[in-house]
């Protein structure tokens, strides 16, 4: 036996040993794993597989290679829903990172530590609101006579007012709108977090050096929190590409198809329609999509562990 | 003696057991049969409940009784109502994701044409069929089970091949909800309902010409949907009416199937690019022009706001909204109903029926199946409440105490405080059920994805988005999908239908 045998085989040992050692916490590990791999990795696997099948989720099945995919693809109202996913995505990742991040540096820049602090509540409170209660609340604000149109005929621009979620047009902006002002408390955290990691002799030099107001925003703030800028970016793409709960409460994908999404999409095929096959491909072409987005958000983390190593 | 002796022995518990087959294989029902165990009932609009402090009217609770009076012949059975729970998709999702788990309720709500063309050839449902030949214990006067069913709730509740998965008792009937003041201050009689369609549309211009909407119209999310559904039938019936008996090929004589509706585009019976299928499309666009301005996101409630506030004239309901019509506190003016208006050729040179086709007919709350996975004496206790409930004079005080429909079980008349109201709404000779003719003349309910494909078509067209030829070009390719899925899954051969 040469020493690299020796030393590998009592570094196996020893690796052995500890796993011994620990064999109580090992197992309490385990119906932890059991439960993602029954509830989180099966599911996906399966959907891969299924996805290659027109399938009805209870007892017709037949084998169609490829179909599902190629039916996506030359489906029109898939293009329409990748096109509204695209164009909300887009939209979210701007309004999510830019006025939480605006908030931030309000909450940040401001004296008072008893200021800081209520702004700081007021900002977060709305993140322990269910969802839906929200959604149901914007539906009620864009109804014909809810307080926007109300809003508008006070104003004397009555002319103006219309059932914004059904009206062509105006319905994926309204979608967009939902939220306003779009502090969301998650990133708004994030963000502050980041600023207020910054060392105050870096601030203290800005200001000797007449960085001020927008400008230490710009110049130093900015680079300075931009590990937490390409993580909250990267998260909010997986979310957008993800999100249907909401075009489901507020619109469910009308008028029309103006508002379809492919979560939508997914949902309605696998579980409305009895296509589980059609729905899995779905599924899975949003999976190929999330996993390169994943890439991406882990590749960043590293990233800003990497800069404060 | 002792190997005889033996014999003796073995033979007589075999003419035991032989003789007392026929009773354990036989179900036995009825006072006399003794079940123990629990039931788990979903009865959707009927399900009982204590009163609320935001309640304006009593909720349903005869079911509480019902279940009392059975425990007192069957002291050892235990059923429990679940509470009623949202309907249409969501509904769907429940009860697909139950069935498949083996986990549905003992006795649970479904439409009988999903049950006839989704859960029942899946295998999922209980025929009732062998049941309800059989004679029900607790109904007298009746020879059968099935007997005690009125026409309506017993020839067209049935599949393809005749198999009864639904066991129906009571009528949905859809009025036009009118206020009569706004008619007044149009200057109309406000007693004076319209025969015939283009009477119905004379009376909305001149609403419209009053500053008034003419037509509160729920066009957004599963709402658009299930009003898209009534428009269409009953624009698509006046003009498929006289291709009933062509159309009826197949399976079940006298009432149009999923498959006999497949043959007919298959065999251009109903042609989607024909002038009288563009016509139908165009003249749902005609009546749009009514509807008020947010129609498409609007939602049943919400267009129901605008006609009970008085900000609409016409609103289409049910014979469920009559209890919250009655007793809603917003309401300030006195309201009438007239079914959807005669579409005569004098208006429509396409129109081919002779009577006003009615939405409506056994597709109400009072359908209840059992699911396949519960077996045995389970089964025979489902079975057993079902005839209970379905007797006469069950069934009666049950329907009558929720007022939301008309009974479908002989020998029990519309009752209760709605009772009057729902009697009136019934069809008169000159009109009829679409349920009981053709459900989906127009083919647009093929699947359920075909309906909301459909609808998405109206609400663009609805909106200017489409024109004719576009929705045309568009419903062939959905037809076209929907009729491939349908014969790959349900394995037909038409080629016998084809000549």
């Amino acid at each position: 036996m040469s020493i690299r045998d020796s030393v590998t085989a009592s570094k196996g040992s020893r690796w052995l040993k500890q796993v011994k050692q620990s064999r109580i916490l090992y197992l309490l590990l385990v119906p932890t794993f059991l439960m993602l791999i029954a509830f989180n990795y099966w599911p996906a696997i399966t959907a891969l597989y299924r996805s290659l099948y027109a399938w009805d989720g209870a007892f017709y099945q037949q084998f169609i290679g490829l179909g599902n995919f190629q039916e996506m693809f030359s489906d029109p109202i898939m293009i329409t829903s990748f096109r509204n996913m695209a164009l909300l995505t887009m939209g979210w990742v701007v309004i999510r990172v830019v006025f939480p991040l605006l908030g931030a540096e309000l909450v940040f820049n401001l004296r008072s530590a008893w200021a800081q602090y209520f702004y700081r509540v007021i900002f977060v409170i709305p993140m322990v609101i269910p969802q839906i209660v929200t959604l149901l609340l914007w539906r009620f604000m864009y109804g014909m006579y809810g307080p926007i149109n109300e809003f508008l005929r006070v104003a004397g621009l009555g002319h103006l007012a219309r059932g914004w979620l059904g009206d062509f047009d105006f319905a994926l902006p309204a979608i967009l709108f939902v939220g306003f002002p779009w502090i969301d408390a998650f990133n708004f955290l994030i963000f502050l977090a980041g600023l207020i990691a910054i060392p105050s002799s870096v601030l203290e030099t800005a200001l000797l050096e007449g960085a001020v107001g927008l400008r230490r925003i710009v110049m130093v703030d900015i680079p300075l929190i931009l590990g937490q800028i390409k993580l909250v970016v990267v998260l909010t793409l997986i979310n957008s590409i993800r999100e249907y709960q909401m075009i489901l409460v507020m619109t469910n994908g009308g008028p029309g198809w103006a508002t379809m999404v492919p979560g939508l999409a997914m949902y309605q095929n696998a579980f409305l329609y009895g296509r589980m096959g059609y729905g899995s491909a779905i599924g899975t072409t949003l999976f190929v999509i999330l996993l390169g987005l994943t890439y991406l958000n882990m590749r960043y983390v590293q990233s800003e562990i990497e800069l404060k190593a | 003696m002792r190997k005889t002796s033996l014999i003796v022995w073995i033979a007589s518990l075999l003419v035991v057991c032989m003789a007392a087959v026929p009773v354990l294989s036989a179900p036995v029902f009825g006072p006399e049969a003794e079940f123990e165990g629990k039931l788990t009932i979903y009865l959707q609009a009927y399900a009982p409940r204590e009163r609320r402090a935001t309640d304006r009217w009593d909720p349903p609770q005869y079911a509480w009784q019902v279940a009392a009076d059975y425990q007192k012949i069957h002291p050892k059975v235990e059923i429990e109502f679940l509470d009623e729970t949202s309907t249409g998709e969501n509904y769907d999702t429940w009860l697909r994701t139950r069935l498949i788990g083996r986990n549905a309720p003992d006795i649970f709500w479904v439409q009988n044409f999903d049950a006839n063309q989704t859960y029942g050839p899946q295998g999922l449902l209980v025929d009732l069929r062998e049941y309800l030949s059989l004679p029900n214990p607790y109904a007298e006067g009746f020879e059968t089970w099935g007997d005690v069913f009125a026409p309506q709730t017993w020839d067209p509740v049935k599949g393809p091949n005749g198999e009864h998965y639904v066991a129906v008792g009571d009528v949905v009937v859809t009025p036009w909800f009118y206020n009569k003041d706004i008619l007044a201050a149009a200057g109309l009689d406000p007693e004076r309902i319209p025969e015939t369609f283009g009477e119905w549309l004379e009376m909305l211009d001149k609403i419209k010409a009053a500053g008034y909407t003419p037509i509160a119209w729920a066009g957004a999310g599963t709402s658009g949907e299930m009003y898209w559904e009534w428009l269409s039938r009953t624009v698509f019936h006046s003009i498929y009416r006289d291709k009933v008996e062509e159309m009826d090929v197949a399976e079940q004589p006298g009432f149009i199937n999923l498959k006999e509706r497949v043959i007919a585009l298959e065999k251009g019976i109903i042609d989607v690019d024909s002038p009288e299928y563009r016509a139908g499309w165009e003249l749902m666009y005609k009546l749009a022009q009514y509807f008020q301005p947010s129609h498409l996101s609007d939602d049943e409630e919400m267009a129901y706001e605008q006609w009970v506030t008085g900000k609409a004239a016409m609103f289409w309901g049910g014979s469920w909204q009559l209890k919250p019509i009655l007793y809603d506190s917003l309401r300030e003016f006195d309201f009438g109903t007239f079914h959807f208006p005669l579409i005569t050729k004098e208006c429509f040179p396409y129109a081919a029926a002779d009577k006003a086709g009615i939405m409506g007919g056994p597709t109400a709350a009072f359908q209840y199946a059992i699911p396949s996975h519960v077996t045995g004496k389970q089964r025979e206790l489902a079975v057993d409440f079902l005839m209970f409930l379905t007797a006469p004079q069950n069934a009666g005080p049950f329907i009558q105490d929720a007022g939301l429909f008309a009974p479908g079980i002989k020998g029990v008349e519309p009752g209760g405080e709605t009772g009057t109201l729902i009697a009136n709404m019934m069809p008169n000779p000159r009109q009829e059920f679409l349920e009981l003719v053709n459900r989906d003349p127009a083919a647009v309910l093929l699947t359920l994805e075909c309906r909301q494909q459909t609808t998405r078509l109206f609400q663009q067209y609805a909106a200017d988005r489409l024109t004719t030829d576009q929705v045309i070009q568009q419903l062939k390719g959905i037809h076209s999908r929907t009729i491939r899925q349908l014969l790959s899954e349900n394995q037909w051969d038409l080629s016998e239908y084809m000549d």
